[in-house]
C-alpha cells in the first residue's frame, strides 16, 4: 500500500442496507470502500483490483462469508488480505473462534458501534501498513545490497582479471629479465696465435699454451692447427689422427657436434686437437671462409680454441683474426722478427682495436742478448704479456720427443712462463673484458 | 518467533488472580507465558525477553495499560510487540477506540470466552508469523548475498 494512496476496503454483504451502512460509516475516513453483493462479485473484484482489507458478512446465500474468506486466502494475490467478519445475527463465541481460525483478524458482531468498527479497521490497516513498511524497507535494502554485491563481484572479477594480467606481465618481465641477466650465451674463446715470421716458435708456444690453459682452467680446450699447408701440431703432440682439418672444411656449412667430435682427437694431456691436412696443398684463398665457419662451429662446443695460424698474413690468417677473441703475436728478439711483428701488430690492431684483444709474447728471450725486452716493447708500442726465455735444451728436446715441455718439464722456466700466460688468458676471460691487460707487465717478467 | 520456538506471551495485570486466569487459558496452547504485575516490570521483561505478543490490562495503579502501550510502541518502535488490551467490565466504546488507536491490534472486554481469547491470540500471532516469514525470506536472501 503506497503511503499516499487511500486504503481500499472491499465490503461484501448480500443486503444493500448493510453495505450502505458501512459506506456511511467510512465516509469521513481516509479510505475507499468498494462493495460487492455476493462472493462471486467479491472474488472478481479482488482478482482485478488491489485491496487492503475485506469486511465480510458471514451469512450470505450460496457462498457464505467463511467460504469467501477461505477462497480469497487460497488465491496467491489475496493470500494475505486481512479479513474482518461482520455478522448480522447474534453469534456465539464458537462462531467467532471459527471465523478467526479461518484466517480473519477480527470478528465483529452486530449491532456494532460505528466508532469501534472504524477503530478496529484502523487497527488492522495500521498493522498491515507497519508490516508492509518493514517488509518493503527490508526488500529495498536487500535489493540495494544485491546491487552492491553484484557491483562488488563485478569489481572483484575486474580486479582478478587485472591481477592475472599483472601476474602475466610480471612473469613476462621476469622472463625477459632472466634472459637479459643470464650470461649471454657463452661460447668458447678463440685465441689466435701468430708468429711474426716463420721459425719464431709460435707452434710450440701454441701447443704448450693450449695444454697449460687446459691445466689451469680444467675446461674443454682444443688446439687447432690452422697452418693448413705445413702444420706442426701433429708432430708436436705426437698425434696422427684419422681425420684432420681438411675433413671439416668442405662441410663447414653444416657442421654438427658429432662431426666435430669425430675430427677432434684427444691428447694425453686432456686437451683435444685438430691437426692440419698432412702435406695437402690447400688453396689458402678458397679455405678462408670455410675456416671461419668451422671456428664459429667449434666455439659452440669448446671452451678454448687455441689456433696455430699460418705465419704470413694471408686470407686464412685474416679470417681467423676476425673470428678470434684474442690474437697472440709471437716474436723473437731479432730485428727481422720485430720488424715483421710491427707490421703484423698494426694489421691485428686494425682488426682488433681493443688493446685487450691483441697480446704479444717475446719468445727465446735472452736477457743478456742484443735486444732488451723493454727496447722491443718500445719499438712495438706495447708491453709483452710474456717473455719466454731461450732454453733450447728443454724446448728442442720436447719437440723431438713429441711431449710438450709444460708436461715433461713443468719446473722449467719456459713452462712456468707459459703457464703464467695461460693463467693470464684465463683470468682475462673470467674478468670483464674491459679490464686492461695491456697495462699488465709481462706474465713472466725477466 | 520461529517454528521451533514456542511463542512467548507477556501478560500484564496488577491482580494476581487475573494473571493466573489468563495464564491458565493460554497455557492450553503451546505458548510460553510470562507475567508482570506492573508496567515497569513489563518494560523490563520486554527488554530482555522480547515476547511475541503482550496482553495488557488497562486499569493499573501508577502506569496504566494505555501508557504502557505508548511506551512499548515508542521504546520498541523498530521491532514492535503486538498488543491486545484485555479490560475489566464496563468498558466504554471510547476506551476501545482509544486503545485501538494508540496501537493495539485488539481490544477485549471481560468476561471473555476462553476459546475466543485463544482464537484472537492465534489470529494476531498468525499475522505476525506471516510477517516474519516474509522478512525471514528476505533475510535469508541477504545472508546468501553476503556469503556467496
Amino acid at each position: 500500500m503506497p503511503p499516499d494512496d487511500k486504503p481500499r476496503i472491499l465490503a461484501v454483504d448480500d443486503v444493500q442496507d448493510n453495505l450502505d451502512l458501512i459506506c456511511d460509516a467510512f465516509e469521513d475516513e481516509p479510505c475507499e470502500i468498494v462493495t460487492a453483493s455476493d462472493a462471486e462479485e467479491a472474488l472478481r473484484l479482488a482478482g482485478d483490483e488491489c485491496f487492503d482489507l475485506a469486511i465480510l458478512d458471514v451469512q450470505m446465500p450460496h457462498v457464505d462469508g467463511y467460504e469467501l474468506c477461505r477462497r480469497l486466502h487460497a488465491i496467491a494475490d489475496t493470500r494475505r488480505l486481512p479479513v474482518i467478519f461482520l455478522t448480522a445475527h447474534h453469534t456465539s463465541a464458537e462462531d467467532a473462534v471459527r471465523g478467526l481460525d479461518l484466517g480473519a483478524c477480527d470478528y465483529i458482531t452486530k449491532p456494532f458501534d460505528v466508532e469501534e468498527l472504524r477503530a478496529r479497521v484502523r487497527a488492522v490497516l495500521r498493522a498491515k501498513r507497519e508490516h508492509e513498511e518493514t517488509e518493503s524497507e527490508l526488500k529495498a535494502n536487500a535489493e540495494k545490497l544485491g546491487t552492491h554485491v553484484d557491483d562488488l563481484q563485478d569489481k572483484k572479477r575486474a580486479l582478478e582479471a587485472a591481477a592475472a594480467e599483472n601476474e602475466r606481465l610480471v612473469a613476462e618481465l621476469q622472463d625477459t629479465l632472466r634472459q637479459a641477466s643470464c650470461e649471454p650465451p657463452t661460447h668458447g674463446q678463440i685465441l689466435a696465435v701468430y708468429g711474426a715470421k716463420g721459425g719464431v716458435g709460435q707452434s710450440v708456444i701454441a701447443a704448450n699454451l693450449a695444454i697449460a690453459i687446459g691445466g689451469v682452467t680444467k675446461k674443454r680446450v682444443a688446439l687447432l692447427d690452422a697452418d693448413i699447408q705445413s702444420g706442426d701440431v701433429g708432430a708436436l703432440l705426437d698425434l696422427s689422427p684419422k681425420y684432420n682439418l681438411s675433413d671439416l672444411l668442405p662441410r663447414a656449412d653444416d657442421l654438427d657436434v658429432e662431426l666435430i667430435d669425430a675430427v677432434l682427437v684427444r691428447h694425453s694431456s686432456g686437451i683435444e686437437a685438430i691437426v692440419a691436412s698432412d702435406g695437402l696443398e690447400l688453396n689458402e684463398e678458397a679455405e678462408a671462409a670455410p675456416l671461419k665457419k668451422t671456428l664459429l662451429a667449434l666455439r659452440e662446443v669448446l671452451d678454448y680454441i687455441v689456433v696455430d695460424c699460418s705465419p704470413f698474413p694471408g686470407r686464412c690468417a685474416q679470417a681467423i683474426l676476425e673470428t678470434a677473441d684474442t690474437a697472440l703475436l709471437v716474436t723473437t728478439p731479432e730485428v727481422t722478427s720485430v720488424r715483421r711483428a710491427q707490421a703484423l701488430l698494426e694489421m691485428a690492431q686494425s682488426v682488433k682495436p681493443d688493446s685487450d684483444m691483441v697480446l704479444t709474447v717475446l719468445n727465446r728471450y735472452e736477457p743478456k742478448g742484443d735486444m732488451k725486452s723493454h727496447e722491443i716493447e718500445k719499438a712495438l708500442g706495447c708491453k709483452f704479456s710474456a717473455a719466454v726465455p731461450n732454453d733450447p735444451a728443454v724446448v728442442t728436446h720436447s719437440i723431438n720427443e713429441g711431449v710438450p715441455f709444460v708436461l715433461s718439464r713443468r719446473k722449467s722456466k719456459v713452462s712456468k712462463c707459459v703457464v703464467a700466460l695461460a693463467r693470464l688468458i684465463a683470468d682475462q676471460r673470467d674478468q670483464s673484458v674491459t679490464s686492461s691487460t695491456a697495462t699488465h707487465s709481462g706474465a713472466c717478467s725477466s | 518467533m520461529t517454528s521451533t520456538k514456542k511463542p512467548t506471551i507477556l501478560v500484564v495485570d496488577d491482580l494476581q488472580d487475573n494473571l493466573d486466569l489468563i495464564r491458565q487459558i493460554l497455557e492450553d496452547e503451546p505458548y510460553e507465558v510470562i507475567t508482570a504485575d506492573s508496567a515497569e516490570a513489563a518494560l523490563a521483561l520486554v527488554e530482555h525477553q522480547r515476547p511475541d505478543l503482550a496482553i495488557l490490562d488497562v486499569q493499573m495503579p501508577e502506569t496504566d495499560g494505555f501508557e504502557l502501550c505508548h511506551r512499548l510502541r515508542e521504546e520498541f518502535a523498530n521491532n514492535p510487540v503486538p498488543i491486545i488490551f484485555l479490560t475489566a467490565v464496563c468498558t466504554s466504546t471510547e476506551n476501545t477506540v482509544h486503545g485501538l488507536d494508540i496501537g493495539a491490534c485488539d481490544y477485549l472486554s471481560k468476561p471473555i470466552d476462553a476459546d475466543e481469547l485463544r482464537a484472537r491470540v492465534r489470529a494476531v500471532l498468525r499475522s505476525e508469523a506471516e510477517h516474519e516469514l516474509q522478512t525471514d525470506r528476505v533475510k535469508r536472501i541477504v545472508r546468501r548475498l553476503l556469503k556467496p
